[in-house]
């Protein structure tokens, strides 16, 4: 299978089953980076975490600026409810999926929201980063650990 | 007619039957106060009243959990009490403000900023009483910064009027280190955290002097915010985790690590740290989805947190220091045998076909957790009952996801060596205080 071809098939995997974020989306996005030779991070957010919800508007500014792809994801015991009130006043976090990826879960990304992982070139790069962070800081964080 | 009261005495004697053994440890739980907003993540209690501070998605409150009543709190992020007179608010762009709880609890919502400290810009303040006299207190306040961990010593006067003054001006801490979540102990000479470059909570002692901080502690976990108790000697925080996992070594030996490796199907948990022990001690008890986060010491050593059910209803829980040490289970899992690991996991398997099969329990972890989650009565009454080859056939045919790390390990072959007794061994140790 060609390269365009494999990128295709794992994108249309991708998008399936947006309702939850599991092990086997995880493995298409670090497929999807690798092909690519991309990097980006995964970020959780929570309704009831005001600053997760600044913080995702921050990150996604600050990493449109270092070129990396930003993947939002919900924590998983987030209420329907709470997250459609959020959503409505923040669209850019609308449809993002539950976490269900026992790989980043035992990597401690819902112990606290927000918190954060980097990707680079399909390889998850080493730790999660728990808490809100001010962008100056977090842009520091991802330059140093992306260089 | 005859049948059919027949039929009901039957299902009523299976129902009850079932509810013998089906029935959970309850929390140590002194106190459980329902709450009608929703709290965030953030919330901090008085030191001695029974006053809670907390933020929502758009607003600080605090409630009084006595009488229920609610007051709004200016800001909109991390309301923390400094005593029980001056309530402090962050904001990213102006920096902390200091109010009067007095006139906040008068009803003002607008009240009188009594000090802002404008260069003290950042969010997960925390704050320790450093020294004090009968006119006055002095405060160490933390604040996560945009570059650097930032402190400031806030001194409080009492009379003849309230009044709020820096001691001196905002500056950093712990240069060097990256500390995430930076909790600041009750005498402010140590700072708790997550090391961001090991992704592993610690404890450094803060040198006032130089500012620089030396670490003291290494939990060997990642803990969400760890408060500490007031005499410092003890930390309190949530993990992804039900706390009672077996690490498996690798020539084959058991041995119980407290290291739990957080699976989907866990809940939040509170957990209690010994610094001088090393010993952690679970505080939190809820059912399967049943969330409990972001615990905190009141002064005498009680400790407060959130619990949120799956449908969202919050409630804050109160535990009496006394009540923690008498629901500490771990002995259970202390050199336990495989034999014993698996006896302990089939008793979880066994509660799940017979008193909640429409959820499926699948890690090997929340097996475990739910064992040791039994009263020793409705443990017994589990292995009486439910004590069958059908059953047992069941449980070591059903489908056990053994986690990413492979830390936790269901011995399957092991369920048709177990005999009535080790069950029941494990169900007497349930009642061991």
């Amino acid at each position: 299978m060609n390269r365009t071809l494999l990128f295709f098939v794992l994108l249309l995997a991708g998008f399936a089953h947006a309702n939850s974020f599991t092990d086997k989306h995880l493995r298409v996005l670090l497929a999807q980076s690798e092909i690519k030779q991309s990097s980006g991070l995964i970020y959780i957010w929570s309704p009831r975490m005001n600053l997760s919800i600044l913080g995702a508007h921050e990150i996604q500014v600050v990493a449109h600026k270092l070129n990396l792809e930003v993947t939002f994801v919900l924590d998983p015991a987030a209420v329907s409810e709470e997250v459609k009130e959020v959503v409505t006043q923040y669209p850019l976090l609308q449809q993002t999926p539950k976490l269900e990826s026992e790989t980043l879960i035992g990597m401690n990304m819902k112990i606290h929201f927000p918190s954060l992982i980097i990707y680079q070139n399909g390889k998850l790069l080493s730790i999660s980063r728990p808490g809100y962070d001010e962008p100056e800081r977090v842009e520091e964080y991802l330059t140093r650990r992306l260089q | 007619m005859k049948f059919l009261f027949v039929f009901l005495g039957l299902l009523s004697i299976n129902v009850q039957a079932q509810e013998s053994f089906c029935q959970m440890q309850q929390g140590p739980s002194s106190k459980k106060i329902s709450i009608a907003s929703k709290p965030s993540y953030f919330f901090r209690v008085f030191p001695k009243s029974d006053v809670v501070s907390f933020a929502t998605d758009s607003q600080n409150f605090m409630v009084d959990l006595n009488t229920q009543q609610t007051i709004k709190v200016p800001g909109i992020y991390d309301p923390v009490p400094l005593g029980e007179f001056v309530m402090s608010t962050p904001d990213k762009k102006t920096g902390m403000k200091y109010y009067s709880i007095a006139e906040i609890r008068s009803g003002n919502s607008n009240p009188k900023i009594l000090y802002q400290s404008s260069q003290m810009l950042g969010v997960y303040q925390s704050t320790g009483l450093m020294e004090k006299s009968s006119t006055y207190e002095i405060y160490g306040v933390v604040t996560a910064g945009a570059a650097d961990t930032l402190f400031q010593r806030i001194k409080i006067s009492y009379k003849p009027t309230l009044k709020v003054e820096p001691m001196d001006p905002v500056h950093p801490i712990c240069k060097g280190l990256d500390i995430k979540m930076p909790m600041l102990s009750k005498n402010a000479l140590e700072i708790s955290g997550v090391d961001a470059t090991v992704g592993v909570s610690k404890v450094w002692r803060i040198d006032h002097q130089s500012g620089q901080c030396i670490e003291v502690d290494n939990l060997g976990i990642f803990a969400a915010k760890a408060d500490f108790s007031y005499d410092s000697k003890k930390l309190v925080f949530h993990l992804s985790a039900n706390g009672y996992t077996y690490k498996l070594k690798k020539n084959g030996s058991g041995k119980i690590d407290w290291l739990a490796n957080p699976t989907s199907e866990m809940s939040q948990s509170v957990f209690q740290y010994d610094r001088a022990t090393k010993v952690m001690t679970r505080v939190s008890f809820n059912e399967p989805g049943t969330n409990a986060f972001y615990p905190v010491y009141k002064e005498d050593g009680s400790i407060l947190y959130a619990v949120i059910e799956p449908s969202g209803a919050s409630r804050f829980e109160l535990v009496k220091p006394d009540q923690i040490k008498s629901n500490n289970k771990m002995s259970i899992l202390s050199e336990a045998s495989e034999i014993k690991i698996t006896a302990i996991m089939t008793i979880g398997k066994l509660w799940n076909l017979g008193c909640s099969s429409h959820i499926p329990m699948k890690t090997p972890e929340t097996l475990v957790h739910t064992t040791l989650s039994l009263t020793q009565e409705s443990c017994q009454n589990l292995v009486h009952a439910q004590w069958s080859e059908k059953n047992l056939t069941e449980v070591e045919e059903s489908e056990i996801v053994q986690n990413s790390n492979n830390r936790v390990i269901f011995r399957r072959e092991l369920v048709s060596t177990l005999e009535k007794r080790d069950l029941l061994g494990v169900c007497d140790q349930l009642g061991v205080e």
